[in-house]
Order: C-alpha cells, then structure tokens, then sequence
C-alpha cells in the first residue's frame, strides 16, 4: 500500500504562485470577490507564504508554498461530528462535501490552516464556467473544502495502469501543482517506497516536517538549509 | 366570549369536516397517480427487438467501454442502421421523422446516481467486467420503455458489492 507524500524544496522555490493556479484550474476552486478576500474567505488549496526570516536589517523571505499537509494523525478528523472527512489507508485525508454541515470544527482544528469554507455560491467569472474540470466536483455553498492530493488524478493513472497491464509507476501520477512547478522545486510519490525520489528526500539532512512538534506526522517534507532544516542549524553544508 | 356552542361557530362543522375529507381523497389520489407516472420517452423503443437481431448493449450505449456515461444514442446513431425502413413499425418511422427535422431524440435517463456521484462505467465495465444486468436488470428482455428504474442506488447498494467483492470501498472514489 503506497502512502502519497511530497517533498518542496524552498530554496528552489521562487514564489511563482504556478502550483496556486494550476490547482485552482484543476479543482474547480471558485473565486471569491476581492472585498470577501480581505476578510479571509479567500479558498486556495495551495498557498504560498511568505515567511520572514531574520531581524532588520537582515532579513529575509522564504516563500513557502503550503498546502493540506495530509498529517498520519490529523486534528481535523477527529473533531469532525459527521464523520465528513476520513483519512484513506493511503494517507490521503479527504473531505466528503455531501456529509459536511458546515461546523468549521475541523478549519479551525486544522495547525496548518489549510481548509476553506465555501461561504458563497461557487462563482466562476465568465467563460470560466465552460472550463471547470469534469472530474472534479464544484463544491455547494456551506461546505468545508481542502487538498485532496488530485485524487482523481490517481484513479485516472490507475485505470490507465490497469488497461496496460502493468503497476502504477512514478510519476505516472503526480498532482497538479506538482507538475506545473516550473522551478522543479516539488516532488511527489510514494514514501513507503525506500527507492522512491520522495523517499530518499525525506531522508536528507535538510528535511524537516512542518510543524512536527504537534504530532501530527504530517506527509507534506520541505527542504530547507539554516533554522529551520532538519540539520543542526550551522547554514549550508558542502 | 363563549367559543364553544356558539352558534355561528357549529355551523362551520360541516363544511370543515367535508375539507378533511376532500383533501385526504384528493391526496390520496394525486399519491396513487404519482405511483404510475411512466416517463414519457421519445420513441418506444423495443429493446428485446434489438438484442435478438444481435445489436450489443455498448453498439447504441458507446460510452460505457470507454467513459464514465453509458451515453444514450444520440439520433445519428439510430439513422445508421434506420437509413431504410426495416420494420413497419410506426416508431422507427418516427426515428427518421425526427432525423430529418435535424433534432435529438430526448431520451429519459432512468437509472441515476445522486449527482455528487462519481461513478464510472467503464471502471465497472471494461475494468471489472461486470454484466450491465448486474445494475440494469434483464433489460435485454424489454419490449417497451421500462417505468422505472431497475435498481434504485444507495451508498449501501454499492458498498454492499464493494465489501462482497473485497474491492476498494475508499469514500474518495466517489465523494470528489
């Protein structure tokens, strides 16, 4: 059994907001009015923050693209009093909109704030509406939304897969915001497979996990060098 | 203000009781008739007819090897083989009455998903092999449009095959 995890190299990153747009295209995410932006009912699958590093004047700004980070103990579920979002046994956690009554138990249990409510009808701006995915769904208002890791993506590769027989290889499913990164500064696949480009990743010394100390194991890996890696902190090693 | 054996207050009695029984009768009736609404279907097609002349489910329903929709045969594919009158059969006429109008045949889609459904034929079909009667019942028997659906579909109409086929019951298969 495969468990789908990612791995974003920041210093490879250059804030493009690439993996933003190919996700809201791929997922039928709506837009949201500039005026009902500013008050943070924004939805975007994939964010790309910044983070300040530093004091003045030597500062810093690592662009941190961030999205639902699929922990293996999520906060999210547990809180959830319909059972509307589940963690599959590949790891992919998931939220199921037609059981979503639309508490925000589980946007505000979320550490990495990476669920959205939908608190308008899904609006898309004019020959929008001709492009939505059909794979995916077009959330109703009222629901709790998030990264899904383009689940339909894997279904499609597996199909594929299937009708030539053979197994899923890597890449064969890669999403979205994976694949258009222009910088080559995201990878995707299985963890659980040691031969894995993820896998050997999430291994390197410059590995951390985002806000690991919560126990929440999540599978979404930055690459990093100084603070914030995984190493002892003495910056760039050769 | 006496209510009760007020005069002007009995006389209503009657009619009241007669509304009560007006609108169970008119309920009931309006309930039976709902019963029995057939779709209406643009051609009453004989699906027997067809399988016996040894026309596949996937030759008029092309999508189902392929796609997530059966499809349902548009116009063009019925004028394929009905260029010529096969039959004297009125229905085919009206096959090409239509064809010749340049519109569709709107056909009724009985068996259905919830719309937040994902459902796709031919994951089940091509992939699985699964008989079409296994979901659509004999329709192979059919000599008219059927009323209704064969199966009427719950989560737990699928995960019920799911669970007995051990195949993957994953909620995001179909939730997305």
């Amino acid at each position: 059994m495969p468990r789908w995890g990612m791995v974003i190299d920041l210093a490879k990153c250059t804030a493009c907001q690439a993996c933003t747009v190919a996700c809201q295209t791929e997922n039928n995410v709506p837009c949201v009015p500039p005026k009902e932006a500013a008050r943070g009912r924004i939805i975007s699958w994939i964010s790309v923050l910044p983070q300040i590093e530093g004091e003045y004047p030597r500062l810093s700004m690592r662009p941190t693209p961030l999205p639902c980070v699929h922990c293996d103990n999520p906060p999210c579920i547990r809180v959830c009093p319909v059972q509307a979002t589940a963690i599959n046994p590949e790891g992919v956690v998931r939220q199921i909109y037609a059981r979503c009554i639309g508490c925000r138990y589980c946007t505000n249990a979320c550490p990495y704030t990476r669920r959205m409510f939908n608190w308008y009808k899904p609006e898309f701006p004019g020959e929008f509406t001709e492009a939505l995915n059909p794979d995916v769904s077009v959330r109703p208002k009222g629901v709790v939304e998030k990264c899904t890791l383009c689940h339909h993506r894997l279904q499609k590769a597996r199909d594929e897969a299937r009708a030539a027989k053979r197994e899923l290889a890597e890449g064969d499913y890669v999403p979205a915001c994976v694949e258009i990164c222009p910088a080559g500064a995201m990878y995707f696949g299985d963890l659980e497979d040691h031969n894995s480009t993820v896998a050997a990743l999430a291994r390197s010394r410059r590995a951390f996990k985002p806000l690991e100390e919560l126990g929440t194991h999540p599978k979404v890996i930055y690459l990093a060098q100084g603070e914030w890696s995984g190493g002892d902190g003495q910056g760039p090693r050769t | 203000m006496k209510l009760f054996g007020s005069p002007s207050l009995l006389n209503h009695i009657p009619y009241a009781a007669g509304g009560f029984v007006l609108f169970f009768v008119l309920g009931a009736a309006g309930f039976v008739g709902l019963q029995h609404t057939a779709p209406k279907q643009p051609i009453a097609f004989n699906h027997a007819k067809h399988v016996s002349n040894g026309v596949a489910c996937t030759d008029c329903h092309a999508g189902v090897q392929t796609q997530a929709k059966a499809t349902l045969p548009s116009v063009d594919l019925c004028i394929g083989c009905h260029q010529v009158a096969l039959t004297n059969s009125a229905e085919e006429e009206r096959v090409r009455t239509v064809a010749a109008a340049g519109q569709e045949l709107n056909w009724v889609q009985l068996t259905q998903t919830a719309p937040h459904i994902f459902f796709s034929h031919r994951r089940h079909v091509a992939v699985a092999h699964l008989p079409c009667a296994e979901c659509h019942g004999p329709m192979e028997q059919a000599t008219k449009p059927p009323d209704r659906a064969f199966r009427v579909f719950s989560m737990a109409t699928c995960i019920g095959c799911h669970q007995q086929h051990r195949v993957n019951a994953d909620c995001n298969d179909c939730h997305r």
